[in-house]
């Protein structure tokens, strides 16, 4: 087996992705999370152009997942919404990107 | 952007830019400048120093509170809070210190000025030539340096409206013999205002207020 054979047998296979993340809208999301401390709901929701019954069932999605923490408080009179990635959603954000750059640099070239 | 290939370094700038997006930082600092035009508006009316300094003091209280409401009550309720990263945090401690260098060599130009007091000999070419010279490249490499930190480019022609002030001012005065501060100061400090409030009318017809439900959803 060549050595390229055997980097391409090594790569997981596309089908392994994690589909939570790979969904566009809540990988879109994770990115947004990915690169802040913490954001709330309104932030995400200007940022990433999503409507809101979308951005939050995307997020209900996420939690349940284990990959977003979301907080509820009150802003003076207003009540907030926080958001940020759990660790596990971090680790999991940074697999997908990984295995995805993997997996599409070992596929073989389409002929043209 | 449904593609999945996302560039997280440009996310992170654009995340970290929509933060200047509202041009309240540009309002506040043109105000800062025009607080110097104030005072000496207020000196070329023939008032006492008193209410010069009134007027000069009143005009930083306003770039003050402008920042500080205007994040509060314009820019959060229609763009959300954000908590930045390390890579936003560093950004910020360079800009503090670049901040705190800028402020002992300003203290230094003040020393050097005050150690001249009663020497008009001495404080001339001081008050000609060392404070408009250490004033333009203060400023110049302030902005520059805070512009490419922060990413935050319209600093780099805020930094060049505040570097030109004190020399046109100084200019001014030797050709045509008259004080001319407050147009020295004050035009710079308008276009600086003026695009801070055209940055703001744009943010405001971008990001319309929000209910404030939309604020508190059930997820």
């Amino acid at each position: 087996m060549s050595r390229k054979d055997r980097k391409r047998h090594e790569s997981p296979p596309i089908t392994d992705v994690d589909r939570i993340i790979h969904e566009p809208s809540r990988y879109l999301i994770m990115a947004y999370l990915y690169v802040v401390e913490s954001a709330d709901f309104l932030f995400l929701l200007r940022q990433t152009g999503l409507t809101k019954g979308n951005l939050s069932s995307h997020l209900g999605r996420l939690e349940k997942s284990g990959y977003v923490d979301i907080k509820k408080r009150f802003s003076g009179k207003i009540p907030q919404t926080l958001l940020k990635l759990t660790r596990e959603g971090r680790t999991a954000f940074e697999a997908y990107r990984n295995n995805m750059k993997r997996a599409l640099a070992n596929l073989p070239r389409g002929e043209k | 952007m449904s593609e999945q290939r996302i560039d997280l370094k440009k996310l992170e700038r654009k995340v970290w830019t929509s933060f200047y997006e509202d041009g309240i930082w540009d309002i506040y600092l043109g105000l800062l400048l025009s607080a110097i035009a104030v005072g000496a508006f207020f000196t070329d009316t023939g008032l006492t120093e008193k209410y010069s300094i009134i007027g000069h003091s009143g005009v930083i209280v306003l770039a003050i509170l402008v920042l500080l409401l205007g994040k509060r009550l314009i820019t959060v309720p229609r763009m959300g809070t954000v908590v930045f990263g390390p890579r936003g945090r560093a950004r910020l401690t360079k800009t503090q210190i670049l901040l705190a260098i800028s402020c002992v060599t300003g203290l230094a130009a003040f020393l050097l000025l005050a150690s001249t007091m009663g020497n008009a000999t001495a404080r001339q070419p001081v008050m000609d030539y060392i404070i408009p010279i250490f004033w333009t490249v203060n400023m110049l490499v302030l902005f520059s340096l805070a512009a490419y930190f922060l990413n935050y480019r319209r600093l780099y022609i805020i930094g060049f409206l505040y570097a030109v002030a004190v020399p046109a001012d100084k200019i001014m005065r030797q050709l045509l013999h008259i004080d001319l501060s407050v147009i020295a100061f004050g035009v710079p400090a308008l276009a600086i205002l003026i695009m801070g409030f055209v940055v703001l009318a744009r943010f405001l017809k971008k990001y319309p207020k929000t209910h404030e439900e939309e604020q508190n959803v059930e997820i």
